[in-house]
């Protein structure tokens, strides 16, 4: 499933969704997408729920997606992912999860 | 030939298989697609399919972005057959001076196979370019 990553906006607040396969190809978009939503002194979600793929190198895109709307003044990153999916998985089994402010959908 | 199977459809497989592709970014989701269909035709399912996915997607990454200079074309070969109950997977370049372990990133990408796959070896001479090889259980209870 190709990428999609989209620049929204939920309650007011700026959000960037991610949909279908994260992986090298991708994750200059997403850093792209996530600093240009992000807004001064407001928090930023990055929502994974509905990302089919993620590997190392993708989840590294996660941490400088954060660390780049950090930079540009965003007062929190929040990242939203499926229990049991792609994203919580390869996190974890990386550790960035540790570096990231990670929230699991258990319903999806 | 250890297996052949005619299902119909992307995802299928014939094993043994060998691809050879650009080492390019657009080539990760086509070694992805092969992946799942080789792991799917040798009797893997679920989670651990995507152990494969991931693992191949992780060695063809590395040589897609360590194996090659800036602008210089190449290719990444990857093969797989199945022996022994396991699936095995080779991911070859033809590139030099790539030391897996030398880049963080490339790193992270071995330590993640070496996570997911039952045996993993790296051989990189500098010059014959790099070849990773990984295998997995066929059986869930392997």
């Amino acid at each position: 499933m190709p990428l999609a990553v989209a620049a929204v906006e939920r309650e007011g607040e700026p959000a960037v969704v991610v949909a279908g396969e994260l992986d090298l190809g991708g994750c200059e978009r997403l850093v792209e997408v996530t600093a240009r939503s992000a807004v001064r002194g407001m928090p930023l979600t990055i929502d994974m729920r509905a990302v089919t793929f993620l590997d190392s190198t993708g989840a590294r895109a996660i941490l400088l997606a954060d660390r780049a709307a950090r930079d540009r003044g965003a007062a929190a990153v929040r990242v939203v992912a499926v229990r049991g999916g792609a994203t919580v998985r390869i996190l974890q089994l990386t550790g960035m999860n540790d570096l990231i402010d990670l929230r699991v959908d258990p319903a999806g | 030939m250890d297996e052949t199977h005619d299902t119909p459809g992307a995802q299928s497989a014939r094993i043994p298989v060998v691809l050879r592709m650009p080492a390019t970014a657009d080539s990760l989701t086509v070694a992805r697609q092969v992946a799942t269909g080789v792991a799917r035709a040798a009797g893997m399912a679920g989670e651990r399919v995507e152990d494969v996915k991931v693992a191949v997607t992780e060695a063809c990454t590395n040589a897609v972005r360590h194996a090659y200079g800036s602008g210089e074309p190449g290719s990444v070969t990857l093969a797989a057959w199945v022996a022994g109950g396991l699936l095995h997977l080779s991911i070859r370049d033809r590139g030099t001076g790539f030391s897996p372990e030398s880049a963080s990133q490339a790193g992270v990408g071995l330590l993640t196979i070496r996570a997911l796959a039952h045996e993993v070896g790296v051989r990189s001479d500098g010059v014959g370019g790099t070849e990773v090889t990984m295998s997995f259980p066929l059986s869930p209870d392997a």
